[in-house]
Protein backbone atom coordinates (compact mmCIF):
# COMPACT_ATOMS: atom_id res chain seq x y z
CA UNK A 1 0.00 0.00 0.00
CA UNK A 2 2.80 2.06 0.92
CA UNK A 3 3.91 2.16 -2.45
CA UNK A 4 0.83 2.39 -4.19
CA UNK A 5 0.63 5.19 -7.51
CA UNK A 6 -2.27 6.86 -6.08
CA UNK A 7 -0.36 8.53 -2.75
CA UNK A 8 2.75 9.18 -4.82
CA UNK A 9 0.93 11.94 -6.61
CA UNK A 10 -0.47 14.87 -6.08
CA UNK A 11 -3.07 15.57 -7.69
CA UNK A 12 -4.66 19.24 -7.07
CA UNK A 13 -8.01 20.29 -8.34
CA UNK A 14 -7.63 23.07 -10.24
CA UNK A 15 -10.09 24.72 -8.05
CA UNK A 16 -8.61 24.58 -5.05
CA UNK A 17 -5.38 26.22 -6.64
CA UNK A 18 -7.44 30.27 -6.94
CA UNK A 19 -6.73 32.39 -3.58
CA UNK A 20 -10.54 33.74 -4.06
CA UNK A 21 -11.98 30.47 -3.66
CA UNK A 22 -9.99 29.04 -1.20
CA UNK A 23 -8.34 31.90 0.73
CA UNK A 24 -5.70 30.87 3.10
CA UNK A 25 -5.91 33.09 6.12
CA UNK A 26 -7.19 36.39 7.88
CA UNK A 27 -10.45 36.83 8.35
CA UNK A 28 -12.56 35.30 5.28
CA UNK A 29 -11.08 32.18 5.26
CA UNK A 30 -14.19 30.33 5.03
CA UNK A 31 -13.51 27.86 1.73
CA UNK A 32 -16.34 28.92 -0.78
CA UNK A 33 -17.71 26.08 -2.29
CA UNK A 34 -17.11 26.62 -6.45
CA UNK A 35 -16.63 23.49 -7.89
CA UNK A 36 -17.08 23.52 -11.79
CA UNK A 37 -19.05 20.70 -12.44
CA UNK A 38 -17.68 19.46 -15.42
CA UNK A 39 -19.30 16.08 -16.10
CA UNK A 40 -22.64 17.44 -17.57
CA UNK A 41 -20.28 19.81 -19.84
CA UNK A 42 -18.72 15.94 -21.39
CA UNK A 43 -22.12 14.62 -21.51
CA UNK A 44 -23.42 17.75 -23.62
CA UNK A 45 -20.35 17.31 -25.71
CA UNK A 46 -20.26 13.72 -26.15
CA UNK A 47 -24.01 14.19 -27.11
CA UNK A 48 -22.93 16.50 -29.77
CA UNK A 49 -20.27 14.43 -31.15
CA UNK A 50 -22.34 11.48 -31.06
CA UNK A 51 -25.01 13.22 -33.18
CA UNK A 52 -22.06 15.14 -35.72
CA UNK A 53 -20.94 11.46 -36.16
CA UNK A 54 -24.35 10.01 -37.20
CA UNK A 55 -25.55 13.19 -39.59
CA UNK A 56 -22.52 14.02 -41.12
CA UNK A 57 -22.26 11.27 -43.53
CA UNK A 58 -25.64 10.44 -45.57
CA UNK A 59 -24.03 10.24 -48.62
CA UNK A 60 -23.39 6.83 -50.11
CA UNK A 61 -19.71 6.39 -50.73
CA UNK A 62 -20.15 5.60 -54.34
CA UNK A 63 -21.71 8.77 -55.42
CA UNK A 64 -19.19 11.44 -55.26
CA UNK A 65 -21.42 15.22 -55.49
CA UNK A 66 -20.14 16.95 -58.39
CA UNK A 67 -20.15 20.80 -57.11
CA UNK A 68 -20.50 21.85 -60.42
CA UNK A 69 -23.56 20.57 -60.91
CA UNK A 70 -26.68 22.43 -59.42
CA UNK A 71 -29.13 19.56 -58.54
CA UNK A 72 -32.96 20.26 -58.21
CA UNK A 73 -34.50 20.77 -55.09
CA UNK A 74 -37.33 18.41 -53.94
CA UNK A 75 -39.03 18.48 -50.21
CA UNK A 76 -40.31 15.33 -50.82
CA UNK A 77 -37.92 12.76 -51.56
CA UNK A 78 -36.36 9.19 -50.58
CA UNK A 79 -33.39 8.63 -48.88
CA UNK A 80 -30.32 8.04 -51.25
CA UNK A 81 -29.20 4.28 -51.48
CA UNK A 82 -26.38 2.79 -53.60
CA UNK A 83 -26.38 2.92 -57.21
CA UNK A 84 -24.59 3.25 -60.08
CA UNK A 85 -24.01 7.10 -60.92
CA UNK A 86 -24.17 8.83 -64.15
CA UNK A 87 -23.63 12.60 -64.04
CA UNK A 88 -24.98 14.94 -67.05
CA UNK A 89 -23.21 17.60 -68.19
CA UNK A 90 -23.34 19.91 -71.59
CA UNK A 91 -20.52 17.78 -72.73
CA UNK A 92 -22.00 14.16 -72.35
CA UNK A 93 -22.36 11.37 -69.55
CA UNK A 94 -19.52 11.11 -66.45
CA UNK A 95 -19.59 7.96 -65.18
CA UNK A 96 -16.59 6.22 -62.87
CA UNK A 97 -14.80 9.19 -63.75
CA UNK A 98 -15.09 8.70 -67.17
CA UNK A 99 -16.60 11.58 -70.05
CA UNK A 100 -19.02 9.36 -72.21
CA UNK A 101 -21.54 9.41 -75.30
CA UNK A 102 -24.94 7.45 -75.22
CA UNK A 103 -23.16 4.45 -76.70
CA UNK A 104 -20.05 4.46 -74.68
CA UNK A 105 -22.52 4.63 -71.71
CA UNK A 106 -24.71 1.63 -72.54
CA UNK A 107 -21.85 -0.23 -73.06
CA UNK A 108 -19.88 0.84 -69.95
CA UNK A 109 -23.42 0.14 -67.78
CA UNK A 110 -23.76 -3.14 -69.40
CA UNK A 111 -19.99 -4.04 -68.69
CA UNK A 112 -20.27 -2.62 -64.76
CA UNK A 113 -23.27 -5.10 -64.14
CA UNK A 114 -21.76 -8.02 -65.54
CA UNK A 115 -18.25 -7.26 -63.45
CA UNK A 116 -20.35 -6.58 -60.08
CA UNK A 117 -21.88 -9.31 -60.42
CA UNK A 118 -24.88 -6.86 -58.85
CA UNK A 119 -26.91 -9.62 -56.28
CA UNK A 120 -28.99 -6.42 -54.32
CA UNK A 121 -31.84 -5.42 -55.96
CA UNK A 122 -30.77 -1.84 -54.98
CA UNK A 123 -27.43 -1.60 -56.53
CA UNK A 124 -29.49 -2.42 -59.71
CA UNK A 125 -30.31 0.93 -59.82
CA UNK A 126 -28.93 3.64 -61.68
CA UNK A 127 -28.66 7.24 -59.84
CA UNK A 128 -28.83 11.03 -62.05
CA UNK A 129 -27.18 13.96 -61.40
CA UNK A 130 -27.70 16.46 -63.62
CA UNK A 131 -28.14 19.87 -62.92
CA UNK A 132 -31.63 21.90 -62.93
CA UNK A 133 -31.16 24.54 -65.53
CA UNK A 134 -30.48 21.60 -67.86
CA UNK A 135 -33.14 20.42 -70.26
CA UNK A 136 -34.66 17.55 -70.60
CA UNK A 137 -33.23 16.38 -73.90
CA UNK A 138 -29.72 16.09 -72.19
CA UNK A 139 -31.63 13.65 -69.67
CA UNK A 140 -34.00 11.74 -71.63
CA UNK A 141 -31.31 9.44 -73.36
CA UNK A 142 -30.26 7.98 -70.31
CA UNK A 143 -34.14 6.49 -69.65
CA UNK A 144 -33.36 4.44 -73.51
CA UNK A 145 -30.11 3.68 -71.92
CA UNK A 146 -30.77 2.37 -68.42
CA UNK A 147 -33.28 0.06 -70.42
CA UNK A 148 -31.19 -1.20 -72.93
CA UNK A 149 -28.91 -1.59 -70.13
CA UNK A 150 -31.31 -3.47 -68.02
CA UNK A 151 -31.69 -1.26 -64.98
CA UNK A 152 -35.30 -0.55 -64.58
CA UNK A 153 -35.59 1.64 -61.12
CA UNK A 154 -33.89 5.21 -62.13
CA UNK A 155 -33.04 7.60 -59.00
CA UNK A 156 -32.94 10.87 -60.08
CA UNK A 157 -30.55 12.87 -57.43
CA UNK A 158 -32.65 16.24 -55.62
CA UNK A 159 -31.26 18.54 -52.95
CA UNK A 160 -33.60 18.80 -50.17
CA UNK A 161 -34.95 21.91 -49.58
CA UNK A 162 -34.74 22.14 -45.89
CA UNK B 1 3.79 8.68 13.65
CA UNK B 2 0.87 8.51 11.38
CA UNK B 3 1.76 10.29 7.81
CA UNK B 4 -1.63 11.44 6.65
CA UNK B 5 -1.07 12.53 2.35
CA UNK B 6 -3.79 14.05 1.29
CA UNK B 7 -4.65 12.07 -1.90
CA UNK B 8 -7.29 13.67 -4.37
CA UNK B 9 -9.26 10.74 -6.42
CA UNK B 10 -11.11 13.64 -8.93
CA UNK B 11 -10.68 12.60 -12.31
CA UNK B 12 -9.14 15.40 -14.18
CA UNK B 13 -11.84 16.21 -16.64
CA UNK B 14 -10.24 19.22 -18.80
CA UNK B 15 -8.25 16.97 -21.45
CA UNK B 16 -11.39 15.10 -22.20
CA UNK B 17 -13.25 18.08 -22.97
CA UNK B 18 -10.44 19.65 -24.61
CA UNK B 19 -10.29 16.43 -26.63
CA UNK B 20 -14.51 16.92 -27.12
CA UNK B 21 -14.03 20.30 -28.21
CA UNK B 22 -11.27 19.77 -30.80
CA UNK B 23 -13.47 16.49 -31.97
CA UNK B 24 -17.01 19.34 -32.42
CA UNK B 25 -14.70 21.67 -34.41
CA UNK B 26 -13.36 18.61 -36.54
CA UNK B 27 -16.95 16.93 -37.33
CA UNK B 28 -18.62 20.76 -37.62
CA UNK B 29 -16.26 21.90 -40.64
CA UNK B 30 -15.90 18.59 -42.41
CA UNK B 31 -19.95 18.13 -41.95
CA UNK B 32 -21.90 17.86 -45.39
CA UNK B 33 -24.89 19.53 -44.42
CA UNK B 34 -26.66 19.01 -47.40
CA UNK B 35 -28.97 16.19 -48.07
CA UNK B 36 -29.00 14.41 -51.23
CA UNK B 37 -32.37 12.49 -51.46
CA UNK B 38 -33.87 10.65 -54.52
CA UNK B 39 -36.88 10.60 -56.86
CA UNK B 40 -37.27 7.48 -58.48
CA UNK B 41 -38.99 6.04 -61.44
CA UNK B 42 -39.31 2.45 -62.72
CA UNK B 43 -39.17 1.30 -66.47
CA UNK B 44 -39.95 -1.86 -68.45
CA UNK B 45 -36.12 -3.45 -69.16
CA UNK B 46 -35.31 -4.27 -72.61
CA UNK B 47 -38.33 -5.39 -74.31
CA UNK B 48 -40.25 -6.33 -71.78
CA UNK B 49 -44.17 -5.03 -72.00
CA UNK B 50 -45.62 -3.88 -69.62
CA UNK B 51 -48.03 -5.71 -66.74
CA UNK B 52 -51.38 -6.43 -69.45
CA UNK B 53 -53.11 -7.82 -66.30
CA UNK B 54 -53.74 -4.34 -64.43
CA UNK B 55 -57.88 -3.98 -63.09
CA UNK B 56 -57.57 -0.56 -64.62
CA UNK B 57 -55.40 0.49 -67.13
CA UNK B 58 -56.15 4.09 -66.96
CA UNK B 59 -53.24 6.46 -66.38
CA UNK B 60 -52.96 10.35 -65.27
CA UNK B 61 -50.33 12.23 -67.06
CA UNK B 62 -48.56 15.51 -66.61
CA UNK B 63 -46.86 16.82 -69.80
CA UNK B 64 -44.88 20.20 -69.72
CA UNK B 65 -44.14 21.78 -72.82
CA UNK B 66 -41.06 24.16 -73.41
CA UNK B 67 -42.80 27.51 -72.04
CA UNK B 68 -43.53 25.81 -68.87
CA UNK B 69 -46.99 25.12 -69.32
CA UNK B 70 -48.41 21.68 -67.15
CA UNK B 71 -51.37 19.32 -68.67
CA UNK B 72 -53.08 17.18 -66.00
CA UNK B 73 -54.25 14.30 -68.10
CA UNK B 74 -56.40 11.09 -67.12
CA UNK B 75 -56.15 9.00 -69.94
CA UNK B 76 -57.68 5.44 -70.79
CA UNK B 77 -56.08 2.38 -72.23
CA UNK B 78 -57.05 3.22 -75.92
CA UNK B 79 -55.59 6.67 -75.32
CA UNK B 80 -58.81 8.41 -74.87
CA UNK B 81 -58.70 11.50 -72.61
CA UNK B 82 -61.03 11.46 -70.27
CA UNK B 83 -59.97 14.47 -68.39
CA UNK B 84 -57.60 17.59 -68.86
CA UNK B 85 -56.61 20.50 -67.36
CA UNK B 86 -54.08 22.90 -68.63
CA UNK B 87 -52.16 24.96 -65.91
CA UNK B 88 -49.86 28.00 -66.85
CA UNK B 89 -46.93 29.55 -65.41
CA UNK B 90 -47.61 31.05 -62.42
CA UNK B 91 -45.82 31.79 -59.05
CA UNK B 92 -48.33 29.29 -57.50
CA UNK B 93 -48.38 26.42 -59.75
CA UNK B 94 -46.87 23.48 -58.06
CA UNK B 95 -49.39 24.14 -55.13
CA UNK B 96 -52.65 24.08 -57.35
CA UNK B 97 -51.15 21.25 -59.28
CA UNK B 98 -50.56 19.42 -56.25
CA UNK B 99 -54.67 20.09 -55.07
CA UNK B 100 -55.77 19.07 -58.72
CA UNK B 101 -53.34 15.92 -58.99
CA UNK B 102 -54.48 14.98 -54.87
CA UNK B 103 -57.86 15.11 -55.94
CA UNK B 104 -58.05 13.53 -59.52
CA UNK B 105 -56.48 10.26 -56.92
CA UNK B 106 -58.86 10.48 -54.77
CA UNK B 107 -61.95 10.70 -57.50
CA UNK B 108 -59.75 7.76 -59.60
CA UNK B 109 -58.38 5.86 -56.66
CA UNK B 110 -58.33 2.85 -59.11
CA UNK B 111 -55.38 4.45 -60.89
CA UNK B 112 -52.41 3.79 -60.03
CA UNK B 113 -50.00 4.77 -62.79
CA UNK B 114 -48.63 8.37 -63.36
CA UNK B 115 -46.29 9.48 -65.78
CA UNK B 116 -44.54 12.92 -66.35
CA UNK B 117 -43.70 13.67 -70.15
CA UNK B 118 -41.98 16.45 -70.98
CA UNK B 119 -40.81 18.25 -74.02
CA UNK B 120 -37.21 18.30 -75.09
CA UNK B 121 -37.10 21.94 -73.90
CA UNK B 122 -38.40 21.79 -70.50
CA UNK B 123 -36.49 22.19 -67.61
CA UNK B 124 -35.14 19.10 -65.45
CA UNK B 125 -36.56 21.21 -62.38
CA UNK B 126 -40.14 21.13 -64.00
CA UNK B 127 -39.78 17.24 -64.64
CA UNK B 128 -38.57 16.71 -60.68
CA UNK B 129 -41.26 19.18 -59.36
CA UNK B 130 -43.74 16.78 -61.94
CA UNK B 131 -42.67 13.62 -59.95
CA UNK B 132 -42.18 14.98 -56.65
CA UNK B 133 -46.44 15.98 -56.88
CA UNK B 134 -46.96 12.43 -58.20
CA UNK B 135 -45.11 10.53 -55.40
CA UNK B 136 -46.88 12.81 -52.75
CA UNK B 137 -50.04 11.82 -54.05
CA UNK B 138 -49.23 8.64 -53.55
CA UNK B 139 -49.23 7.12 -57.34
CA UNK B 140 -47.41 3.83 -57.11
CA UNK B 141 -46.27 3.68 -60.52
CA UNK B 142 -44.53 6.48 -61.50
CA UNK B 143 -42.45 6.62 -65.09
CA UNK B 144 -41.28 9.90 -67.09
CA UNK B 145 -41.36 9.69 -70.80
CA UNK B 146 -40.40 12.37 -73.39
CA UNK B 147 -43.16 14.56 -75.24
CA UNK B 148 -44.39 13.77 -78.80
Amino acid sequence: MKNSMLLNQNIQSPVNGFKRVRPQKGKGSRAISATLILTSLVDAFSILVIYLLVNSSQTPHNIDRDQSIELPTADFSEVLKNGLGVKVTSHGYIFKDQTLNAHQLRQALIQSLKEELVSESDAKSLIVQADKNASFDQVSPLLAIASDAGIAEIKFATLGSQ
Amino acid sequence: MTMQKETNFEVNLFPVISLLAVLISFLLLTAVWEHIGSLSVKQAVGQSQMDQNQEDSSSLWIEIDAQGTFTVQIKERNERVVQSMKFRQSQDIYQRLTKVVASLHSRYPQIHMAFVAASAKTPYQSVIRALEILKLSKFKDIGVSPLG
